[in-house]
């Protein structure tokens, strides 16, 4: 090679010349074309194209029981409704489904899949920029007469101005799970126990140093309990108004004045651990929501029997009993050419009777759909709850689960919140500080992201 | 026509890798700069000409300051402990008659070859304050208290250099074994019949000629702290953990880019991260004498 002509290296020169400006053509093509759909996210696309057959849609969800229950629901639309219709289910892994959607829904739908499944944390973040990407289906709710059989409280979660995005696949009425033979062994009966207050009583009865009868719970869900939330209806941060902070201090006052609780065993992340404790008896009830059921089922089988639910312990005489705890919206995407296809096939499975039936049998989770709540296959006793109608129960509390209003900045107080929790455990900082520290910032962000 | 021909032959050949670096890196590294000059939020929302607004905004933000702050402290334990101990452990395995070689060699770089997803699951068994390896198996028999290690921001960062140092010492070792592999035994054998000690022949012969080796090791380890994710983010979650004590600058972009969408933000924060890591290495290049006419 080197010991060729000087003109060889001229070509050679003029090469790298040449490709510089094609690399540069191609970096620059697709930037234009990006620049493009950012600019202009894809609007249209949603009038249903001609239906070619077979009908082949998408859909993506990161739980596997909810995989399961699609693909029975889509065999079912198949064989009833549309023999060309064909769902393929896609399950992927939650973080890296969400962040995919998001992807794919900021760069105008490419690769999108037609209806996904979106989880009410990570929902907050696809309202942040101006339009989601996903289909209103607030006149059509409207026009199925769905809002009056929908628990509105539940559609909240997947609504903003005005325009709601999703149905809601799980009820998630809140109970207080607990350890029925040591309860009922020291001589406590918890379905008499009303307020927080007997709670507390009672509770002293079965804690000792090193068991304790429930761990600091989950603030948000006992703060949605008392009517208020992180965010008010508005979208206006509320994590430090007076009750946010009461409800942090009381839960922190069951340790510290009552000695009836302390940190969950491993901290915030400690799933394992805590598990691990739950099995050696060192826990004796817990706030949960309906899928937690599920939860004991798999992580504590040795305890069957050993576990019963009551309505959860009201803040005062004759208050709401029982609070609602994560949830998951079935979504259609804008830009899918199916849209109305996607829209018969939610119609029959997340909207109809027997796919709310069949989804609990088949997930566990209680249906915020209220034809289905009555169908004897939900109240079927439960033999890891002592033969307990667990459904019952659910239904019970289910028309008082309060509302979760959503906001776009709910995910980044999410983490904030989830960084701070274990300092205010541990009495290093105090709520009060904190929540006004966290929302300062938050209001700060929207500040600047409302001028900009 | 001929020789044109026979001219763009050769480049033709190379030309996919060059059409794949110029779609998978070029186009999305240029495009993450032009972005980091905008402030783009959320899904669907036009982009804002913000200047260098992104980058002010860096030297205000609490969160931004604690992560770099958090991978300089990792970053420091890489440089300071996981590399001398691998320098160590390379010499020890390097050592004439040694027997089972082949079996340490094997043993010290499997942790390597594991996904950093699986060690951080794994090691959050190995942390767990209850029910850890290390608390039950190894401060206990010698009467040591407990630490929550996962849970006070203050050993957070420790447990996480525990981690690097469990699954970057072999490669490490490696790297310098290779080093140690290349100095000619007559030099230091000369050396001896000088009447230099061991120690003397380590620090006048074997370091200096294991410049290179040296030079490459710490490299890699500046840029791999800097760049470091997986483990630290399935260890104590993508916010960090308690007080966002083990947040790592990888980690706060994933959460601004990916969890907050602030897609500008986030360029602004990857070419801060990737401007830091071409500094510091080119200091540590220029303390080694990289630069240096030897």
């Amino acid at each position: 090679m080197d010991s060729h002509q000087t003109g060889h290296r001229v070509s050679r020169r003029d090469m790298l010349k040449l490709m510089g400006a094609a690399a540069g053509t191609l970096a620059v093509t697709p930037m234009l074309a990006a620049c493009a759909t950012a600019i202009a996210p894809a609007t249209s696309g949603g009038a249903a194209a001609p239906a070619a057959s077979p009908l082949k849609l998408e859909l993506w969800t990161f739980v596997n029981t909810h995989a399961r229950w699609f693909r029975e629901m889509a065999d079912k639309y198949k064989a009833e409704v549309n023999p060309n219709f064909e769902l393929n289910v896609s399950e992927i892994a939650y973080s890296d489904m969400h962040d995919k959607l998001q992807i794919a829904l900021q760069s105008g739908g490419v690769g999108a899949p037609d209806l996904a499944d979106i989880e009410q944390g990570r929902f907050g973040g696809f309202l942040r920029g101006s339009d989601p990407g996903l289909v209103d289906l607030n006149d059509l709710l409207k026009q199925g007469g769905y809002n009056d059989q929908l628990v509105a409280t539940r559609q909240a979660l997947y609504s903003y101005q005005g325009k709601t995005y999703g149905i809601e696949h799980a009820l998630t009425p809140v109970v207080l799970y607990y350890r029925a033979d040591v309860w009922e062994g020291a001589g406590v009966d918890l379905t008499k126990v009303e307020t927080w207050d007997d709670y507390i009583t009672e509770a002293k009865k079965v804690s000792t140093d090193t068991v304790k009868a429930i761990p600091f719970e989950d603030h948000g869900a006992l703060l949605r309990e008392r009517g208020s939330d992180w965010f008010d209806v508005d979208g206006n941060v509320m994590l430090d108004s007076d009750q946010s902070i009461d409800t942090m201090n009381k839960i922190m006052a069951w340790r510290d004045e009552y000695g009836i609780a302390d940190t969950q065993t491993g901290g915030v992340a400690g799933g394992n651990d805590w598990w691990a404790a739950v099995k050696e008896g060192k826990w004796l009830s817990r706030v949960g929501a309906d899928w937690y059921a599920g939860f004991f089922k798999d992580n504590v089988p040795e305890l069957s029997g050993k576990w019963k639910a009551v309505a959860m312990p009201a803040w005062e005489k004759g208050g709401v009993r029982t609070s609602c705890w994560g949830g998951t919206g079935s979504c259609i995407v804008k830009t899918s050419p199916n849209v109305e296809e996607a829209w018969k096939f939610q119609q029959n499975s997340m909207l109809s009777k027997e796919g709310n039936v069949r989804r609990y049998e088949m997930t566990n989770l209680f249906p915020p759909f209220i034809p289905a709540m009555d169908d004897p296959r939900l109240h079927k006793p439960d033999e890891y709850f002592s033969g307990q109608d667990l459904g019952g129960l659910f239904a019970k509390v289910g028309p008082s689960v309060p509302a979760q209003y959503q906001s776009p900045y709910r995910a980044e107080m999410g983490s904030k919140l989830e960084a701070a929790w274990q300092d205010i455990w541990d009495g290093k900082t105090k709520p009060a500080d904190v929540f006004k520290q966290i929302s300062d910032e938050i209001r700060k962000t929207m500040e600047a992201e409302k001028a900009g | 026509m001929a020789k044109w021909r026979r001219n763009i032959t050769p480049y033709l050949f190379i030309s996919p890798f060059f059409i794949g670096y110029a779609i998978f890196f070029l186009y999305p590294v240029l495009w993450a700069l032009y972005l980091s000059f905008f402030q783009q939020v959320g899904i669907g929302s036009q982009p804002k000409f913000v200047g260098l607004a992104n980058y002010i905004n860096l030297f205000s933000d609490n969160q931004f300051l604690k992560a770099l702050g958090n991978t300089t402290y990792y970053a420091a334990g890489s440089i300071f402990l996981i590399v001398p101990v691998a320098l160590v452990l390379a010499l020890v395995l390097f050592m004439r008659n040694l027997h089972g070689r082949e079996f340490f060699r094997l043993f010290f770089f499997s942790p390597n070859i594991t996904a950093g997803v699986v060690v951080g699951i794994i090691f959050t068994l190995v942390f767990s304050a209850d029910y850890g390896l290390i608390n039950n198996y190894l401060l206990k028999p010698l009467g040591l208290p407990a630490i929550r290690w996962l849970q006070e921001p203050v050993w957070i960062m420790p447990a996480i250099i525990i981690l690097g140092l469990w699954r970057y010492t072999g490669i490490n070792a490696l790297y310098f074994m290779a080093g140690l592999q290349n100095i000619s035994e007559e030099v230091r054998e000369a050396a001896v019949i000088d009447g230099a000690n061991r120690w003397q022949v380590f620090r006048y012969i074997t370091l200096p000629l294991l410049r290179p080796t040296l030079v490459f090791v710490l490299t890699f380890a500046i840029i791999g702290s800097y760049n470091l994710f997986a483990e630290p983010a399935i260890l104590v979650g993508a916010q960090g953990g308690p007080n966002n004590a083990g947040l790592f600058m990888t980690m706060y972009l994933y959460l601004t880019g990916f969890r907050f969408l602030k897609f500008g933000y986030a360029a602004a924060i990857g070419y801060a991260l990737a401007v830091i890591i071409i500094v510091l290495t080119v200091i540590q290049l220029r303390l080694l004498g990289v630069f240096r006419e030897d």
